[in-house]
């Protein structure tokens, strides 16, 4: 039962802390990069959370509801669409990421920054009603059971693993030289918007509203899912060991929409401020 | 800003948490394989023991074994006895060892085995989730106290780090006590290993900035005496020249013009190095503004009558009882006051008007020197402050400058912790530049919640 709790909240804990990672080493970046231009503050992280976790309550305590809705496959449709929103709000976040292409550019004219606040913000509570929904129900058939203490405690290692793998992956991320942290951020994001465009495809699949594809492959031998390893790396960058082909076409455009970036073209290919 | 210390202290605890957690999962892993073989074991012992049992009623019902372990013995295809909770058919073939087997709505381990001497099979179960829940109790205990004390952790980490980084801390207190006119070397008795070189650094600094303070008052005082001097001969010769030509000849006036832009650039490059920082906090005194604009209006008045405008003062001396004064260098907001009127009668035709208006505002004392003068572009309005920066409409119309009066207007401002804004006036033409001062008695405040902050 112990290790149930481990492995549960850890998958939830450590997808939102990656992503809110992600995010806050996006923020670092632009802070950096136009220091005396302008600074974007971070306390819309706290009033994200806040809100995400209300949502997810009120998501979890209508969970059945939700269930019924769609001919008895509303819970997919919902996390598909979800899904979906955070795919695209991740896309958005690169191509309003201000790049060295825009000379002159300051990112408090127009609305530029806002923008991006509230796609940063749509982003994280999207990712903590996911994921916090799924442990508020996950804790609510816990509470009053015998093994009630084994499960929490199970959980609590979780969630610890799952943040503290955040806050280090933050830290590594931001402690990077200028070009490389830009360069491993613009990749993460490029990988989780492609994560988050598959899930929904394959949420859709099992609603049947999307058709069935075949395998694409199996890598169940070289990486199993079910393995620490395999945990970090489906909750960092998306990792099935039998995706479809559509799940793989799906992950591709999602990749792909943030690798056309501006931002990412500053990464990758452009000389910039620090060469 | 990022704290080093929130970055000691969460990266530390972050690894920490991690090792000790993945550890403990390791633990709890190992531990459950080692408690699984300990009950197997067990298991072969109660077999041994089942196998050689009295199989008479009366024996048996003397055995009281639990709900959650089971056993059959069979000779051949006869059931010699079993417990109360097993079927009448085999639980598992008559292959010797362990295996899992469901009964009973439940999931059970089971041995087999064959007792040679009474020719038997014996066949023991033992339910798996009790089996679970009784090792995980056990290595449970040993993983809670990880859980509890982390907290206990986390709070001996910071305390750790802030120990570590307090010299750090004092050096930045150090270095922000001292006053910007105090140019002797830091002593700092809390030095360690580590912040011997920083130290070195900063009184190398300092040591050198003195030097070149020292230069610099110097330029000051001979620029002062060098250059005033042939120019007021210069102006005595122009005084004297006017007996033998006629004043009003274009050569004269040139020459006059001429002289009194140099005297007037040098007399603004000597204001804008005096007005240093270090002098500044030397020369840092409560200011009433009020009586210092009042004084000034007066004295530039003749200026101002020159050109017949009108000069005008709003405002009080107090405001809701309070006095507007702020902290500053009286010489310095001297300078800065006189520029800006000056700059305005300047850029004002004859016949113009300028107000200077002092008020209090959102708890800051608001000073604005407005004209219905030639007024200034949108677009030219943050190059005004440049130092040489003259606009052309200024130069098309002759109006005499040396494009230094604004940078010093907004050096001072500097100063003084605030800056100079520049809009259009209360006038149909013309600009307005307003300053925001912080009152005294609040500046003073703002000054100890800044030590304080750097403190904690």
């Amino acid at each position: 039962m112990f290790i149930n709790g481990v492995v549960i909240v850890l998958q939830e804990i450590l997808e939102a802390a990656l992503m809110l990672s992600l995010l806050l080493s996006f923020l670092h970046y632009i802070n950096r990069a136009y220091a005396g231009q302008t600074y974007m503050r971070r306390t819309w992280v706290t009033y994200s959370i806040v809100i995400g976790v209300l949502f997810a309550w009120i998501y979890s305590v209508n969970f059945s509801r939700v269930s019924e809705a769609f001919d008895y496959v509303g819970l997919e449709i919902t996390n598909a669409t979800i899904h979906s929103l955070s795919s695209l709000f991740l896309i958005c976040i690169a191509w309003l990421v201000p790049s060295r292409e825009h000379a002159g550019f300051q990112l408090n004219s127009g609305h530029r920054a806002q923008l991006l606040t509230v796609c940063m913000i749509a982003v994280v509570v999207l990712a903590i009603l996911r994921e916090g929904s799924e442990i508020f129900q996950f804790g609510g058939g816990v509470l009053g059971r015998d093994e009630a203490t084994s499960i929490l405690s199970g959980g609590l290692i979780g969630a610890g693993i799952g943040v503290c793998t955040g806050v280090l992956l933050y830290y590594a991320l931001t402690g990077l030289p200028a070009r490389l942290s830009l360069r491993a951020c613009t990749l993460l994001l490029a990988l989780t918007a492609g994560n988050m465009a598959s899930q929904a495809v394959l949420l859709l699949t099992q609603a049947d509203w999307i058709s069935y594809s075949s395998t694409a492959w199996s890598s169940e031998s070289l990486l199993s899912e079910a393995s620490v390893v395999g945990q970090l790396a489906y909750a960092l960058i998306g990792y099935e060991s039998s995706p479809s082909w559509l799940q793989v076409g799906a992950y591709f455009i999602g990749g792909l929409f943030v690798l056309v970036s501006p931002i990412s073209r500053t990464a990758w290919v452009n000389k910039a401020h620090w060469d | 800003m990022r704290s080093i210390r929130v970055f000691l202290v969460a990266t530390i605890v972050a690894i920490l948490i991690l090792f000790n957690f993945v550890a403990a999962l390791q633990g709890y892993q190992s531990s459950m394989r080692e408690a699984d073989k300990l009950f197997d074991n067990q298991m072969l012992v109660v077999a041994k023991l089942v196998a050689n049992l009295d199989v008479t009623e009366e024996k048996l019902t003397e055995l009281k074994l639990g709900s959650d372990l089971a056993f059959q013995i069979w000779q051949g295809d006869e059931l010699l006895a079993a417990s109360a909770n097993t079927p009448n058919t085999r639980l598992r073939e008559f292959v010797p060892g362990f295996d899992f087997i469901n009964f009973n709505s439940y999931r059970w381990r089971a041995l087999s085995q064959y007792e040679e001497m009474n020719d038997r099979w014996v066949i023991i179960a033992e339910r798996t989730d009790l089996r679970f829940v009784l090792a995980e109790n056990v290595v449970l205990q040993s993983i809670l106290p990880l859980l509890l004390g982390i907290p206990i952790v986390g709070i001996l980490v910071w305390i750790l780090v802030s120990r570590g980084l307090a010299p750090l801390t004092s050096l930045s207190l150090a270095l922000k006590r001292k006053p910007a006119n105090d140019l002797s070397p830091l002593e700092f008795s809390d030095s360690r290993v580590e912040l011997e070189q920083m130290l070195a650094s900063i009184n190398g600094f300092i040591a050198r900035l003195e030097a070149a303070m020292d230069r610099e008052k110097r330029f000051s005082a001979d620029a002062a005496h060098e250059l005033r001097t042939p120019i007021s001969a210069l102006k005595i010769q122009l005084h004297n020249l006017a007996d033998s030509v006629d004043p009003k000849t274009p050569a004269y006036r040139e020459l006059q013009d001429g002289i009194d832009r140099m005297q007037h650039l040098i007399e603004q490059l000597l204001s804008l190095y005096r007005s240093s920082p270090e002098q500044f906090e030397q020369n840092s005194k409560p200011v009433k503004l009020f009586d210092l604009v009042q004084e000034l209006v007066a004295r530039l008045y003749p200026e101002f009558e020159k050109k017949d405008q009108m000069i005008s003062l709003e405002g009080d001396a107090e405001f809701e009882g309070e006095e507007l004064v702020v902290n500053g260098d009286a010489f310095a907001l001297e300078t800065m006051l006189t520029n800006l009127m000056m700059n305005a009668s300047r850029y004002t035709p004859k016949g113009g008007q300028i107000v200077v208006s002092l008020s209090r505002k959102a708890g800051r004392i608001r000073l604005v020197v407005e004209d219905d003068g030639i007024g200034i572009p949108e677009e030219d309005r943050a190059r005004i402050f440049d130092r040489f920066t003259r606009l052309s409409s200024a130069q098309e119309r002759g109006i005499l400058g040396c494009g230094l009066g604004l940078a010093i207007v907004q050096h001072v401002a500097t100063l003084h912790n605030t800056q100079v804004e520049v809009g259009p006036s209360r006038f149909a033409t013309g600009s307005a530049f307003s300053i925001e001062f912080l009152p005294w008695a609040e500046r003073e405040a703002k000054d100890m919640k800044d030590e304080k902050d750097l403190g904690a």
